[in-house]
């Protein structure tokens, strides 16, 4: 049985109000599925991006190593380009060019080939032949 | 996103109307104003996540007994990670009657904690006592004995005091 003290004093004690929280902070965490699609996005942007890395790697290595090797076999050309039996022409020295690794190493296999060119017995160079006409006249 | 900020306008909306009164029961409940503070937000971000609160048909009684629920979930934690306040005011005291407040503070938290519930319900949540048999677990006749009990000792806890000061 409620008496009229107890409603005065129920009175008194509803005049004191619950202090005000602080303003709600309206910035959501996020949620699991949002951090795990975050995760997701953040590890497939790693692999992609490690993914091209090893691809630039590899190629990089590739081109190395083809550099590499014609450093070490500046030779590395067609055999027919070097054979003493084709004649020295515009054409055999174009083809040279489009062979060789480098155009030292093409100038290096003309400079063989003329070297290694030699003038049979019963023949006379061409160079001998204006040697004489010079010397003729 | 139009029902999206709808959502987000009604969680304002329930702070707005109910943050003072689950702040101060989750204070009575830990006993420390920072900890309600917490709970009372935590609660909050959750129903903002959970996108929805149309479902829930009792909106005041779902807030309360979710503070309550996470402030016995969480109570371990909260005890040894922060100390309790002493001093920390729990009301705006009429007329600034702040000593008035201190003793209606040292009051209730002299009550045993499931009378100090059902006074904070009732008086400050304005719950009838089969709501608050609802969110207590108890039934409404055990609602209102025990609020009948705790009233008659605020009473006679505060009487002493201002009678001793005198």
């Amino acid at each position: 049985v409620f008496n009229s003290e107890l409603e005065e004093f129920e009175a008194l004690l509803k005049s004191f109000r619950p202090l005000t929280p602080s303003p709600l902070s309206r910035q959501l965490r996020p949620s699991k599925a949002q951090v795990v699609m975050a995760l997701v996005a953040c590890a497939s942007v790693a692999l992609l991006f490690m993914a091209i890395s090893l691809r630039h790697a590899g190629t990089r290595l590739l081109e190395n190593n083809d550099s590499q090797n014609n450093r070490k076999q500046p030779l590395a050309v067609p055999r027919e380009h070097l054979s003493d039996s084709t004649p020295f022409t515009i054409g055999t020295a174009s083809r040279l060019l489009v062979a060789a690794p480098s155009f030292e190493v093409a100038l290096n296999m003309a400079t063989v080939r003329v070297k290694s060119t030699v003038v049979a017995a019963n023949e006379t160079s061409a160079i001998t032949l204006l040697k004489a006409e010079v010397l003729e006249r | 996103v139009g029902s999206a900020g709808e959502h987000a306008a009604e969680i304002g909306r329930l702070y707005d109307e109910y943050g003072s009164a689950l702040l101060l029961f989750a204070t009575t409940l830990t006993g420390n104003r920072s900890m309600a503070q917490d709970a009372v937000h935590q609660v909050f971000l959750k129903l903002m996540e959970a996108g929805s609160i149309h479902a829930v048909s009792d909106k005041r009684a779902f807030l309360f007994t979710s503070v309550r629920n996470l402030v016995y979930n969480e109570s371990k934690r909260w005890r040894r990670s922060l100390p309790l306040e002493n001093d920390a005011p729990w009301f705006e005291p009429p007329l600034h009657d702040y000593a008035g407040e201190k003793l209606l503070r040292l009051a209730l938290s002299g009550l045993p904690e499931n009378q100090r519930e059902v006074v904070v319900l009732h008086l400050w949540g304005e719950f009838t006592f089969t709501d608050i048999g609802g969110i207590l677990g108890i039934s409404e006749n055990t609602a209102a004995s025990r609020y009948r009990y705790a009233l008659t000792k605020l009473r006679r806890s505060i009487l002493r005091e201002e009678s001793s000061r005198v």
